[in-house]
């Protein structure tokens, strides 16, 4: 990839548009911080093997607190946690359509990575989702704030 | 966040990138304290370079609209959104001053001596 110093890219092409949205859960985040500093407390004399193994449960939380999702030219990315890492990206091309649409908690089993028939949740909260349709059938949803915005992105060229 | 590049436009596109990001701090949509996501990934979502992304970065930083923070990343300023409306109000003056002919100069003394 040739790097240019000028400002432009030497691509041409059309407008592009490109959205970063996403939502947290302060609860969920809070919670496992506390929970954190609880069983650090704790076992402060001795951390050993399950205390180490009791922290997994904070971290793996904290990354269920919190998605950010982007979408643009190169289809979906959709990153967990505070980090933005693990992530995944669904291609533009996997694609088949984008729209905003309210899931509940209750209907795919709770918060976090879940999986419903056809359907994969990244659920933060109830509530308002980015929903894409991939071309094996499959949805994908995503707790996103404003996610009509994001599916407008998404589904411009279809 | 929305953000938009246009080939056609005039402006380069690191610019485009970085007048997006301000737009977001002034409107809302980007809060004091708001990481951005890697540059890499916005600039996959634009289809642009990773540098003319880091390049919007770098640009932000110095107007005080973006910090980089290490162990937190890009990271918008705590200041921001009067900082921004600042800039662009700057941007703007200079640019009247520019086509009625008074110099950068010119204008900072008339900010100094209060008119």
């Amino acid at each position: 990839m040739t790097v240019q110093g000028d400002g432009t890219d030497g691509r041409s092409g059309s407008a592009r548009t490109a959205w970063v949205g996403g939502a947290s859960n302060w609860l969920l985040a809070f919670g496992s911080l506390a929970f954190t500093a609880v069983v650090i407390g704790l076992q402060w004399q001795s951390l050993g093997p399950v205390s180490l193994a009791l922290l997994v449960l904070p971290v793996a939380v904290l990354l269920v607190s919190r998605v950010r999702v982007v979408a643009g030219v190169h289809g979906l990315r959709i990153g967990l946690g505070p980090w933005g890492r693990p992530s995944r990206t669904i291609g533009a091309e996997q694609i088949t359509s984008a729209r905003a649409e309210a899931v509940s908690a209750m209907s795919v089993g709770g918060w976090g990575v879940r999986r419903k028939g056809t359907l994969t949740a990244y659920l933060v909260r109830g509530g308002e989702c980015l929903v894409v349709t991939t071309a094996d059938g499959r949805e994908v949803a995503v707790s996103c704030d404003d996610a009509a915005r994001g599916a407008a992105v998404l589904d411009s060229d279809r | 966040m929305l953000l938009e590049v246009d080939p056609a436009e005039p402006l380069p596109l690191y610019e485009q990138v970085a007048a997006g990001i301000r737009a977001a701090v002034r409107e809302g949509s980007l809060h004091p304290g708001d990481r951005l996501p890697p540059a890499a990934e916005l600039a996959e979502a634009l289809d642009v370079n990773r540098h003319t992304v880091l390049k919007a970065f770098h640009l932000l930083r110095e107007e005080g609209v973006l910090e980089f923070r290490r162990g937190r990343g890009v990271t918008v300023g705590r200041a921001s959104a009067a900082d921004v409306e600042l800039h662009e109000l700057l941007r703007q003056a200079v640019a009247l001053g520019k086509r009625i002919g008074y110099s950068r100069k010119e204008l900072a003394r008339m900010i100094e001596r209060g008119e």
